[in-house]
């Protein structure tokens, strides 16, 4: 931990997800096509299309490039609603305590055993797939152990000298909760938040696979999808699903090693 | 022994939750509840449908269908796949044999391999082998399940041809089943090894951290043997604890394999589900496999709870 | 009537354990008890005598299992929104532990000023307050955008008295004030608490086991013992 009190966050992953961000924020930097333009189908890797063309003759690279920003947008969706969602449970759980905190933490244990993967597929498959829906069920399906960690560590925070202090000068719970413990909380709740990213991104990948995901918008999820059904499988086209898989793993690598990092910052000493 | 009470209430909740919402989601999506019932894209005349729509009971109220459902789960009825005309029970039940089956196995291998090459990465952390190893450990846990099994499928299959296309067996002997049920076992294997291969090198290392300043100081009584034996066993109960939450996941990766093997277990009878828009099959095994899933939670939760004595210290 | 008044009622606090086998745990049972409107009642007792849980029942930061906590004659928990307000104003409590008696995450500029806008004072008058405010602590505005653990213990202490003197409370609970100060910095503290006293005439509840401390700041000692407060015998000089 440096003299600021920001964790020393880990450098190879910072510098993966930057080129990510980036290839999500100016995909034209990277690839001069665009992916809906049409050229000759299946064809092989060469110095005009650099990942060859799939079935309907898109530009592969190209694909690549613009599938970023739609994973990266469904995983920090989805980390961003279940971490609001954990927050306001965790919270309100943690400062009343008492029967509130009996009956929130019930319904979050009860929560936490669901298996989330099988219901996803059940609601997914009734539910017509579209991106958002996509979203909100990912989001809505994640915040419990985000929920537990806000609720121990508001625990210990509210016993502390600076929150009683504000609870005896009369300062709303409002305030307290947003002013004095939720900025103490960021320790613990970034690494989880990093950890609901990479759920997700493997989670809407996963989904896609089997069909479930949204076939209108190209995530690389949905690119390996459609090599696997639509002949690239067969062909041997390891360039059309091998690249979008590697890319979900070094985006997941990437925010994980982002989220140890954040945890490690906590620990005093570490003798490695 | 409240703790206990609590939480086995807890698990009784959770299933009742899981049987309500089993019954609940159908009727409650967009569409028509008939064909949410009796899946979509399903070739039946206007009589028979009519009949099925008075079977099945819609015009009745609520709490008569949910009767309706609760009795017929306890007699084991999960309703009747038009898709593949056969009871949803006895599709489940053959089905779920091989998965289980696969994914026993690659459980305890993964829990095994995982852990032991955890605990020796962790005690010796600074050697290179260590690093590499938990490099590849971190890239194996960071990737789909269903991808890794997709390279594995392309070089050993396709490339090699090392191992079959499809299907369990090609003769039912146990040569063939183990010549099939090979390359999906040890991906599974490596995706869960990999994930108890972290769990427990951190484990290990903090549990070296702590004991080791301890004991450098008392030099005299310092025998590596009984240090790592102890820290083994300390480092172990997280694990136990984690294979039983992971179990969930692992499952659910399963499914995904068994799809890319095209094995004929729980997984491609979900995918063909989800394409034929067979709700009735998705319904049921969604019930199986979440139930499955609880009861292997509540099974490692007791094992812990006999295994680590402070928890019995505490009940007095 | 009662103009200002702070006293307890057959006050008590236990703790329960369990459903299966209730084993109560009495930490102090009724105790009557007033605090004066100036000058300082001493409380000493052993550690988890239940001196803390005391305090911070008075000052209305938990509830007791029995009994009552009367401001002005009434009880604390029957007040009305407005008047219940007045009574966390003017009944204050100092806690130990001068690492968390300040928030780490607000610069202390940030931790004062949020004092005052709670008391609703316009933000041209702040300046000026929070200069009178340091000067009674002794305190200079140039640690004002520090963060807490760029300060000192004793630096912190002096924050933390400021915010509650912002209020001007009639009355302060002081929980182990100086016990985490070391010797020298812990003389300047009570001498500062005096002084405080002095001007702005508040009646201090002084808890600490450290007994020479204690003698130095009270005018009446009580002890906590057994879950029952008696008067000590050693008067102060």
């Amino acid at each position: 931990m440096n003299k600021k009190g920001l964790p020393s966050l880990n450098r190879y992953g910072i510098i993966l997800l930057f080129v990510f961000l980036c290839m999500a924020l100016i995909p034209s930097f990277f690839s001069q096509y665009d992916p809906d333009e049409r050229f000759m189908a299946y064809e092989d890797p060469s110095s005009k299309h650099l990942l060859g063309t799939n079935d309907i003759g898109n530009d592969i690279f190209t694909e690549l490039i613009y599938g970023t920003r739609i994973s990266l947008t469904v995983g920090f969706a989805s980390a961003i609603i279940a971490t609001f969602i954990g927050l306001v449970i965790g919270l309100t759980s943690g400062y009343y305590r008492g029967n509130v905190d009996e009956i929130l933490m019930g319904f979050t244990d009860v929560v936490l055993m669901i298996p989330k993967i099988p219901l996803i597929i059940i609601l997914a498959a009734f539910l017509r797939p579209g991106i958002w829906i996509l979203i909100l069920v990912l989001g809505v399906l994640s915040w419990e152990s985000i929920a537990r960690v806000v609720r121990s560590k508001t625990l210990q925070i509210r016993e502390t000298g600076f929150v009683m202090s504000a609870r005896c000068m009369g300062f709303s719970p409002f305030h307290i909760m947003s002013s004095d413990i939720i900025p103490n909380l960021t320790h613990v709740v970034a690494p989880k938040f990093m950890l609901a990213t990479a759920a997700a991104m493997i989670s809407e990948a996963s989904l896609s696979f089997i069909g479930l995901g949204d076939p209108s918008v190209k995530s690389w999820g949905v690119m390996i999808s459609f090599a696997f059904t639509k002949g690239g499988f067969i062909r041997e086209m390891w360039w059309w699903y091998l690249p979008p898989g590697i890319c979900i793993t070094l985006a997941v690598i990437s925010i994980a090693l982002i989220g140890f990092s954040f945890e490690k910052g906590k620990q005093t000493v570490k003798i490695e | 022994m409240k703790n206990a009470k609590k939480k086995l209430i807890r698990y009784l909740i959770c299933i009742f939750a899981i049987i309500t919402l089993n019954f609940a989601i159908p009727r409650a999506m967009p569409g028509d509840p008939v064909m949410n019932l009796i899946g979509e894209d399903v070739m039946v005349s206007a009589d028979t449908l009519n009949q099925i729509r008075s079977e099945i009971g819609l015009d009745r109220p609520v709490y008569e269908q949910f009767a309706t459902y609760l009795w017929n789960l306890i007699h084991l009825d999960l309703g009747y796949s038009y898709h593949l005309h056969a009871d949803v029970a006895s599709l489940l039940c053959e089905r779920m044999f091989w998965t289980l089956l696969f994914v026993g196995i690659a459980i305890i291998l993964g829990a095994i391999t995982g852990t032991y090459a955890g605990a020796l990465s962790g005690w010796y952390s600074d050697s290179k082998i260590s690093r590499a190893v938990t490099c590849v450990g971190m890239a194996v846990s960071c990737t789909p399940p269903y991808f890794l099994a997709l390279i594995f499928l392309s070089v050993f299959v396709f490339r090699l041809g090392i191992f079959p296309f499809k299907a369990l067996y090609d003769e039912p002997t146990i040569a063939s089943v183990i010549h099939h049920l090979a390359l999906p076992v040890i991906v599974m294997t490596l995706f869960s090894a990999s994930r108890n291969f972290l769990i427990m090198r951190g484990s290990v290392i903090q549990e070296k951290n702590s004991h080791y300043a301890l004991y450098a100081r008392a030099k005299g009584l310092f025998d590596r043997g009984i240090l790592w034996k102890h820290i083994l066993k300390n480092a172990s109960l997280p694990l136990i604890t984690q294979v039983a939450l992971d179990f969930g996941f692992i499952f659910s990766g399963a499914i995904f394999i068994e799809i890319v093997f095209s094995l004929n277990g729980m997984g491609t009878l979900i995918y063909d589900a989800i394409l034929g828009r067979d709700y009735p099959v998705l319904q049921g095994a969604f019930l199986v496999i979440a139930i499955t899933v609880i009861l292997a939670n509540l099974l490692a939760d007791i094992l812990y709870g006999i295994i680590d004595p402070r928890v019995r210290v505490n009940e007095r | 009537m009662f103009s200002l008044s702070l006293k307890t009622k057959d006050l008590s606090k236990s703790y329960s354990n369990g459903f299966i086998r209730k084993k109560t745990n009495e930490v102090f049972s009724k105790i009557s008890f007033e605090i004066p409107a100036e000058g300082t009642i001493g409380l000493m007792g052993p550690s988890g005598s239940g001196k803390s849980t005391f305090g911070r029942i008075i000052a209305g930061l938990e509830m007791p299992t029995s009994g009552q906590v009367l401001y002005k004659g009434r009880d604390i928990r029957t007040l009305k929104t407005g008047d219940f307000r007045e009574f966390r104003q003017k009944v204050q409590m100092m806690f130990q532990d001068p690492a968390g008696i300040l928030n780490p995450k607000k610069t202390i500029e940030k931790s004062v000023t949020e004092v005052l806008d709670l008391l609703n004072i316009p933000k041209k008058r702040q300046k000026t307050e929070i200069a009178d405010i340091f000067d009674q602590v002794g305190l200079s505005d140039e640690i004002l955008n520090r963060y807490p653990y760029q300060i000192s213990g004793g630096q912190s202490q002096r924050i933390a008295i400021g915010r509650i003197l912002l209020l001007k409370p009639d009355y302060i609970i002081l929980d182990e004030p100086t016990s985490a100060l070391d010797s020298s910095v812990q003389a300047q503290m009570l001498h500062l608490l005096k002084d405080i006293q002095s001007e702005f005439k508040t009646g201090y509840l002084f808890i600490s086991h450290d007994e020479s401390v204690v003698r130095f700041m009270s005018e009446k000692i009580f002890v906590m013992e057994n879950g029952a407060l008696k008067k000590s015998v050693c008067q102060t000089l």
